[in-house]
């Protein structure tokens, strides 16, 4: 599935763990949150990354922090906003990892994920034929500076910092 | 038992002006409740209901669904008559239409 | 009022281009409707009855001349020459094309306007008291604080998907004209005991299928604190709203099914998480916003104006309309001044270009160029000289915005209903035309005195029926349509929602039955009680008895 941001698209090298497969000890996969402990005890040399569903608390993830490569959050539909707060909470609780938007989010939110801290959106194959890269990045372009403090997408500029470099410009 | 099939009109929004539109005859989309395409079955209206779903998809509307209407060839609902002949609060909102019949 | 600067303006500028290129994508296959849906409404765009409707807003109801100019011209360039004020302060036009949507964002955007969240599930456009910045009984102008959420809602990453619509309202009176207790967030300024401004924040309001008066959630928050104290409550909501049923998705029914208690702990606990200092707005900026609402010049005036007597006594209609249509202004010698669009036989709210650019000159020439909606449906000049009153009261009759009315059964509140709405099940707006014909003698409605009659053409309650002290809700029954009333109801600081009255009423009866309870009314009240306090003293029974009685 593709994964892409603002950049274009990314190499995707992690696998997903189908069910009932036994935990490889090889190679980089993601595991359901259900077996997250499992492939944590097991004695592997790969990275591991966790698929969280977007009702969890967040807080009861950060003691794995630093022994997670990478956290995906599961959109089931793009007007299921809970994953945006659910980033929000996983940055502002420590994680610098990689972090995934995961599902059917549309071009239009790419900048409101990078904002509340995605890295990347992951999102089927059949919605990426219909919106094609180049939607994805002039939808992220749209905006050039907003409003709010912290969840800012890069590249997006701060209005309110804008503004006091012009009070200072102007002394 | 299955419920009894009323005779339909098919109507959408069109997608580019957002105006109430009604399936003609010759399949075109009209404003106007005029010569309008009459399912009389249930399989006429399984058929005109797919055509709305093919006209949505080529998006030429939005929205499209059945009418069911009466032996006059009127919307049955009110709902339907506002649709078809306008807001009832100002005469000159109306349709110049309002009255016609489908079919 | 506020003013963008060049940062705003390419903040709306942007936005124009982005829904142009929406559109685009959508005529083009790139969008599907059920993709695009959001993101036009999050513009303002639905789909109604007839054709696309487009809901431009009012930032806490303040508007200049300019910009009322502006709409005027829209509504006959794009539109069918009207426009309809609604309940939440903003303008409605309703034959609107989605190939000229973009261009109509453009014009609204060359003059600081703009459709940005509407609708959709996101952070709505703040309402206000009408009369901020001009009220004898205020604390402070509730707009700045208006504005700033403004700005910090538009576009918020986090909160542009919520599980439903969210509404905030801010009142800067001990009197609330704003309805904060039926908003999702209503913001009340109090001082403390120290003298210190802040807000009484209130949660869990609203309307619509389950209607509930909003509970205080914090006794107090410092000024400084909002906007870090609003994104604890938002993610709250964010995260446990419900999305499993539309008609639960509401954050009162969060605030209901969690306990009031455990909810305030819940938002508590996310506040003290949060880096407060880094979340506040910077002092200059707030400091900014609030130099752009700075009362404008006035004159020092003696409280009474000779030229208004000499009006009064020389035109028994001005007085009239005096009497009626002027709220107090804090400063001697001016007064506000209510522009009714409550027409006899009129659509309530509804404005035709001629008098949105008459009601604009008005401003202009009288009241320094700025004009308010109200949640009645009524716009507002703030700051008015009484000696200016009677040539103002000339030009308004002229365009037939000289109705009486303010405040009186006739000043009818109406959602679009079924002549418009694709959700309605029954019309609003002939029910309002019929009952303002039926007390349209002015001397009979003012005998009545103070009563609002709120009218809803389904149970989303657009029109507020369950705050009318008399509420009509218009439903179907078996293809016909048919009213049912609510009484008591009340959207001031002594909220309450109203009692339902029974079994409902035809689109005929409903209408001798509201007179019923008029009259009822007026025969056991006590010298100058109003319709509501009578409510209040006797009790549903005697109005229920008025309504029924005949049926038997
Ligand atoms: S109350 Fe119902 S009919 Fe009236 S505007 Fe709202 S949704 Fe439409």
């Amino acid at each position: 599935m593709p994964l892409l941001n603002e950049k274009g698209l990314q190499e995707e090298i992690w696998r997903e763990l189908e069910d009932h497969e036994p935990i490889p000890l090889e190679g980089d996969v993601i595991v359901p949150q259900a077996r997250l402990e499992e492939a944590l005890a097991a004695p592997r040399t790969g990275r591991t990354g966790v698929a969280l569903p977007n009702t969890i608390e967040a807080e009861a993830l950060q003691p794995l922090f630093n022994r997670l490569s990478l956290i995906t959050v599961e959109f089931p539909g793009f007007g299921d906003g809970r994953g945006f707060s659910i980033a929000k909470r996983l940055r502002s609780l420590g994680w610098r990892g990689e972090l995934w938007a995961d599902g059917r989010v549309i071009a239009d939110q790419l900048a409101y994920l990078r904002a509340v801290g995605f890295d990347s959106a992951r999102i089927p194959e059949d919605l990426f034929a219909r919106q094609p890269l180049e939607d994805w990045l002039t939808a992220a372009r749209s905006i050039s500076a907003a409003y709010q403090m912290e969840e800012r997408a890069p590249g997006v500029a701060s209005i309110l910092e804008r503004r006091k470099a012009a009070r200072a410009a102007k002394g | 038992m299955a419920k009894a099939f009323v005779s339909s009109i098919l109507t959408a929004n069109d997608l580019r002006e957002g105006w109430s539109v009604f399936l003609t005859r010759d399949g075109r989309w009209s404003r106007d409740w005029a010569d309008l395409r009459v399912a009389a079955s249930a399989e006429e209206g399984a058929e005109l209901s797919a055509l709305g779903a093919a006209e949505e998809a080529a998006r030429r509307v939005v929205g499209a669904y059945l009418v069911e209407i009466d032996a006059e060839g009127r919307a049955k609902l009110r709902r339907e008559r506002i649709r078809a002949e306008g807001p009832t609060h100002r005469a000159d909102l109306r349709r110049a239409d309002a009255l016609s019949e489908a079919a | 009022m506020y003013r963008y600067d060049e940062f705003d303006q390419r903040f709306v500028e942007e936005r124009v281009a982005q829904f142009r290129d929406q559109a685009r994508r959508r005529l083009s296959g790139a969008l599907t409707e059920e993709e695009f849906r959001p993101l036009r409404l999050m513009n303002g765009l639905y789909l109604q009855l007839h054709a696309y409707m487009l809901r431009v807003a009012i930032p806490y109801g303040t508007l200049s001349s300019d910009q009322m100019r502006k709409l005027a011209d829209i509504s006959e360039r794009y539109d069918r020459g009207y426009g309809h004020f609604t309940t939440r302060q903003n303008i409605q036009y309703n034959w609107i094309k989605l190939e000229e949507t973009a261009d109509i964002l453009a014009d609204l955007a060359s003059v600081q306007m703009h459709a940005i969240q509407t609708s959709g599930n996101c952070i709505r456009n703040v309402t206000s008291d009408p009369f901020a910045g001009a009220a004898a009984d205020e604390f402070e102008d509730p707009r700045p604080t208006g504005e700033l959420i403004r700005q910090w809602s538009s576009l918020h990453p986090e909160f542009s998907f919520l599980p439903r619509k969210f509404k905030i309202a801010v009142t800067g009176s001990p009197n609330d004209r704003a309805a904060v207790k039926a908003h999702d967030i209503g913001l009340r300024m109090i001082k403390n005991e120290a003298g210190d401004l802040g807000y009484e924040v209130i949660v869990g309001g609203g309307l619509g299928r389950t209607p509930m008066i909003g509970k205080v959630i914090r006794d107090f928050l410092p000024k400084a604190e909002l906007l870090p104290y609003l994104e604890a409550v938002m993610r709250v909501y964010n995260l446990h709203g419900r999305r499993d049923n539309k008609y639960k998705a509401r954050i009162k029914i969060l605030v209901h099914e969690m306990g009031e208690e455990p909810f305030r702990k819940e938002v508590e606990r996310e506040y003290a998480r949060l880096d407060v200092e880094s979340l506040a707005a910077p002092a200059e900026e707030v400091e900014r916003i609030q130099a752009y609402f700075a009362p404008p010049a006035l004159e020092n005036l003696p409280e009474e104006s000779k030229a208004f007597e000499r009006a009064k006594t020389a035109d028994p209609d001005f007085r009239i309309w005096a009497e009626t249509n002027l709220h107090p202004h804090r400063a001697p010698g001016y007064t506000s001044v209510v522009i009714s669009l409550k027409p006899v036989g009129g659509a309530p709210g509804d404005a035709t270009a001629e008098q949105m650019r008459v009601a604009a000159e008005a401003a202009d020439l009288w009241a320094f160029g700025e004009l308010r909606v109200t949640h009645e449906q009524n716009l507002v000049l703030a700051h008015v000289k009484k000696d200016d009153l009677y040539p103002l009261y000339r030009k308004l009759a002229g365009a037939g915005l000289d109705s009486a009315n303010r405040g009186l059964v006739t000043d009818i509140i109406a959602c679009p209903g079924l002549d418009y709405c694709a959700l309605a099940t029954a019309r609003s707006i002939p029910i309002a035309q019929r009952l303002t014909e039926r007390f349209a003698d002015p001397k009979r409605q003012r005998d009545i005195g103070p009563l609002s009659i709120k009218i809803s053409g389904c149970i989303n309650a657009c029109g507020h029926h369950h705050i009318g002290h008399i509420g009509i809700l218009g439903l179907d029954k078996a293809g016909a349509e048919f009213y049912q009333l609510t009484l008591g109801g009340d959207p001031t600081e002594t909220a309450a929602i109203g009692e339902r009255a029974g079994a409902g009423f035809s689109a005929e009866g409903v209408v001798d039955a509201i007179e019923r309870l008029v009259d009822r009314y007026l025969e056991i009240r006590e010298p100058s009680e109003t319709f509501l306090q009578t409510y209040r003293r006797t009790g549903a029974e005697s109005f229920k008895d008025a309504l029924y009685a005949e049926a038997g």
